[in-house]
């Protein structure tokens, strides 16, 4: 049972609420992009905030900016920034056309592939991304994508990998590696692969 | 009575992980902190699978680290509640859109394929705002 006065005092300090945004430096080498305060109602850009280091404080429609150096804010916010996880590391597996054994080159990158798994440690999760090039039908790709990806997971747990921190994803052709965008019907074995994402 | 309550959460987490619902995966948790899952709490600890309304509460010590299966990550600090309102992801195309509340606290970001897709697709709110996300890496405070 809350009393009138409490509830009052309740409303007054979510009314007093107040919100800020800072962006910071991108991670390595990354730009730092732009975050944008919204209006509420229509969704409509009030203000792009774009540089590394700025706060602004939030209040519907309206934003105070204020700058500092980007350091500065990195700074500020040590210790929360030290919380964001590892960023999600990738290894590419090639799978020689019709095997379902990994190709030789390959066998170093899925040692290395385990050894992130076992640093990683508690809350590892592995997805194993199937990949085609783009011979025949988008939809056609998008499925073999995801058999490639269940014959590389059953492989990899036949090996070892804990299959309860695994998902499969199909990404059928639309993702070649970099340098090996080709027209469609174009074969290429370099993006017959399979990508394991470990975060 | 509290240790038939704690293994009844218990049974409600195994549930849960059953169903393929997973959008992310909590990665460290320090101090106290609970997920609330259709208002029932949630034991967290390394691996624990996150669904889409799931609330992330700290306490005054508490810190949880979580990545996406959209490669984004969160940083939850002490004090805070943050709601995960919206998560949609079609992992072959990448589109999707995520919605998040911070209540109280404070949140860092690193944005990941959603937002990179699609700059109206990662947005943020707090209690007096809403905020739209290009990238990449930003923390939100709300007192």
């Amino acid at each position: 049972m809350i009393r009138p006065a409490g509830l009052a005092a309740l409303l007054l300090v979510s009314g007093c609420a107040t919100s800020t945004v800072t962006l910071l430096k991108g991670e390595g080498a990354n730009s730092a992009g732009a975050v944008v305060v919204l209006d509420p109602k229509t969704g409509e850009d009030v203000k792009i905030i774009d540089t590394a280091g700025t706060s602004a404080s939030l209040a519907g429609r309206s934003a105070t900016v204020r700058s500092r150096a980007a350091d500065t804010a990195e700074r500020r916010f040590s210790d929360l920034l030290a919380g964001i996880p590892d960023p999600p590391r990738r290894f590419i597996l090639v799978f020689p056309e019709g095997s379902t054994t990994i190709s030789p080159e390959s066998i170093s990158v899925r040692d290395a592939m385990f050894a992130e798994v076992k640093r990683r440690g508690p809350g590892v999760t592995v997805q194993i991304e199937g990949h085609t090039d783009r011979v025949g039908d988008a939809a056609d790709n998008d499925r073999l994508s995801r058999q490639r990806a269940v014959a590389a997971r059953d492989l990899l747990v036949a090996q070892g990998l804990d299959v309860g921190i695994t998902r499969t994803v199909g990404r059928g052709e639309r993702a070649p590696v970099p340098g090996h965008a080709t027209a469609d019907g174009v074969e290429d074995p370099v993006n017959r692969r399979v990508e394991i994402v470990v975060r | 009575m509290v240790s038939a309550r704690i293994s009844l959460v218990i049974i409600g987490a195994l549930v849960a992980t059953s169903v393929s619902a997973e959008i992310a995966t909590v990665k460290r948790v320090t101090g106290t902190a609970m997920i609330e899952r259709n208002k029932t709490p949630v034991a967290v600890i390394p691996g624990t699978k996150l669904e889409t309304g799931d609330l992330l509460t700290t306490g005054k010590d508490g810190r949880i680290s979580v990545t996406f299966i959209d490669d984004s990550r969160f940083s939850v600090g002490p004090g805070s509640r943050i709601r995960l309102t919206r998560f949609d992801f079609d992992d072959t195309t990448h589109q999707g859109k995520s919605e998040t509340r911070v209540e109280k606290g404070a949140l860092a970001i690193v944005s990941g394929q959603i937002a990179h897709e699609n700059p109206k697709g990662m947005t943020v709110q707090t209690p007096t705002s809403v905020l739209g996300v290009r990238g990449t890496r930003f923390v939100v405070t709300v007192k």
